[in-house]
């Protein structure tokens, strides 16, 4: 198997669309995806979702990254040969909106100024 | 040191002979042991029982070997009862890791930056040029073995001349690996001598199993390339995640998992003890986690874990132990007597809600602040500490906010605090035991010296 290292991170509105398709592909090698939220510096309200681990070169090929523009074209057809009907356009727009780098997670989050954990929200405890 | 050698002085004093002479290894005696019980056992060093995929179709190979390392999708339980851990999202499989040495091209090295944490590191190598450290250490270095405090970021290397067999790792005292690991690059590299271990990114990386009908209570221990973390578990039926539901937080590798169910005798103990410190080629008289400086969540909101050993775990250099224990729910003791710390354990175990005891005899730091340590832990009923022995943390706000300390304890704490003879601090409890007069000619000479303390009964 060819794995490929991807940080993924999404708006958590498309999480759920983006985990469709890539289900529809992969079956339950994806179920699992975009389940981590990210909070923006200061904020305890969660605006993304994260996956960053190996994913199969053959779909790591097709997809954008970096300076790389994918192959949304072949990844149209990949979806509607599994019965996943999606237009070019709306396929293009998903990937737009989706952070894709072969950058560690830590990297990746840094850059975008997202975190894992909400900031440590005081105890709420009197004075 | 060829691995036998390191090997043989563990195994000899815990090595039985069978009825021909012959000796069983600490791998089949813990085998023995789980014959007559019910557990869960993994072994990341055991490639038979890793495979890449979470259906067991894709054996896992050798990290080091020219490919990246690889993923593990599902890890076969060794105990015989089946209890094997999976992932299926591809995303969140951790990796299989033999690295140790942070360089590349180690046999001739050539100028380089690698990333580095805040901890203590041994640099080493032959030949007759130099290692010119910038960036998150300086110096300039010859042939030979150097240790290099470092802090967290980029760490340059600049090479004037031969350097061969240069080897850059965490120095781990208490540890028996080879002294060099060669490395050329990310994906090719020597693992011969080197434990192997899994690594999680604590970003999604887990691993889940089912649990049978009755669950598992007993021993447990978690051995990482730092250390092994020993204890008792309280796992229910069903499914269950060996490394923590809290993906982000969690022991930072696995060198070995295993869990017992019922009591272990003392022999029985030994026996799994030492094969988690052999397998991972550390040395069981020396305290390990020595180097570690955080250990920030480890054990967080682990309900599983009702006990923790921390009489062998050296914590010297921790500066950070922030929710290492946060909302470790069934915990009712802790012992950190006789503990030395860089920095005051603050917000060591908020919301433990069953512990009851703690003991921090001796406990001394350095620098740093007690806030917030054991808020609402609800049960929290007895703090054993020498009243006589100074505490110099000036900031005690919300520490036992939401206990219920006895008399003796609220009583010890201020007196302790009094005795640093600090000044402007603040204290606060809630709940439990009002302090009596002693305690309370504590609080009165405390606000001599401009504390502010709030305590139970409103003194």
């Amino acid at each position: 198997m060819n794995w490929q290292h991807r940080t993924l991170i999404i708006p958590i509105a498309l999480a759920e669309p983006a985990r469709a398709a890539c289900m529809a592909l992969t079956g339950s090698a994806s179920e699992g995806l975009f389940t981590t939220l990210l909070y923006p510096e200061g904020s305890t309200e969660a605006t993304h979702a994260i996956s960053s681990g190996y994913i199969a070169g053959e779909f790591a090929d097709l997809l954008p990254c970096g300076d790389q523009p994918g192959n949304i074209e072949a990844l149209q057809a990949m979806l509607e040969g599994v019965d996943f009907p999606i237009t070019f356009d709306g396929l293009a727009g998903m990937l737009a909106m989706i952070d894709i780098s072969e950058e560690d997670a830590d990297e990746a989050m840094a850059r975008l100024g997202l975190s894992l954990a909400p900031p440590q929200a005081p105890d709420e405890v009197a004075a | 040191m060829s691995p036998s050698a390191v090997e043989r002085p563990l195994h000899r004093s815990v090595c039985r002979p069978f009825g021909d002479g012959r000796r069983k290894s600490l791998s089949r005696r813990l085998a023995d042991i789980f014959a007559t019980r019910t557990g869960i056992w993994y072994d990341p060093q055991d490639l038979t029982t890793l495979f890449q995929d979470a259906q067991g179709t894709l054996p896992v190979y050798r990290p080091g070997t020219g490919l990246v390392d690889p993923p593990v999708g599902l890890m076969l339980d060794k105990s015989g009862g089946g209890y094997h851990a999976s992932q299926s999202t591809t995303t969140a499989r951790p990796t299989l890791s033999g690295r140790y040495n942070l360089l590349t091209a180690t046999e001739t090295l050539s100028t380089q930056s690698v990333t580095t944490v805040a901890t203590n590191y041994t640099l080493s190598f032959d030949g007759t040029g130099t290692i010119t450290l910038s960036g998150k250490a300086t110096g300039t270095y010859s042939a030979g073995t150097h240790t290099i405090p470092c802090t967290a970021g980029t760490l340059t290397c600049t090479v004037a001349g031969s350097v061969t067999r240069a080897d850059l790792r965490v120095k781990r005292d208490g540890s028996d690996l080879p002294a060099y690991q060669s490395v050329t690059d990310a994906d090719n590299y020597d693992t011969a001598g080197f434990p192997l271990f899994l690594k999680r990114d604590k970003v999604d990386d887990d691993l889940i199993c089912q649990v049978p009908t009755g669950g598992i209570t007993g021993a447990w221990a978690h051995g990482t390339i730092d250390g092994p973390m020993f204890g008792t578990v309280a796992i229910p039926a069903g499914e269950y995640h060996p490394f923590g539901t809290k993906l982000n937080v969690g022991l930072p590798d696995c060198t070995q998992w295993i869990a017992i169910d019922g009591a272990l005798s003392a022999s029985e103990q030994a026996v799994f003890e030492r094969y988690v410190y052999s397998k991972a080629r550390q040395l069981i008289d020396v305290k390990q986690f020595g180097h570690v400086r955080a250990m920030v969540g480890w054990l967080r909101e682990r309900a599983d874990i009702t006990s923790i050993d921390l009489t062998r775990t050296d914590l010297s250099n921790v500066t950070n132990l922030s929710d290492f224990l946060r909302g470790a729910e069934n915990i009712t003791e802790l012992d950190l007597s006789g503990t030395n710390l860089q920095t005051a354990p603050g917000y060591l175990a908020p919301y433990a809600s069953k512990l009851e005891t703690v003991n921090i005899t001796g406990l001394t730091f350095i620098r740093g602040q007690m806030i917030q340590s054991f808020v609402y832990c609800s049960n929290l009923t007895t703090i054993k500490l020498d009243p006589s022995i100074p505490n110099p943390s000036t900031d005690w706000q919300n520490t036992f906010w939401g206990t219920k300390l006895n008399q003796a304890s609220i009583d010890a704490i201020l007196v302790t605090i009094n005795t640093a003879g600090t000044s402007n601090g603040r204290f606060n409890q809630s709940g439990g035991s009002a302090p009596s007069a002693t305690g309370e000619a504590a609080i009165t000479a405390m606000r001599s010296r401009g504390w502010t303390v709030t305590v139970t009964g409103g003194f």
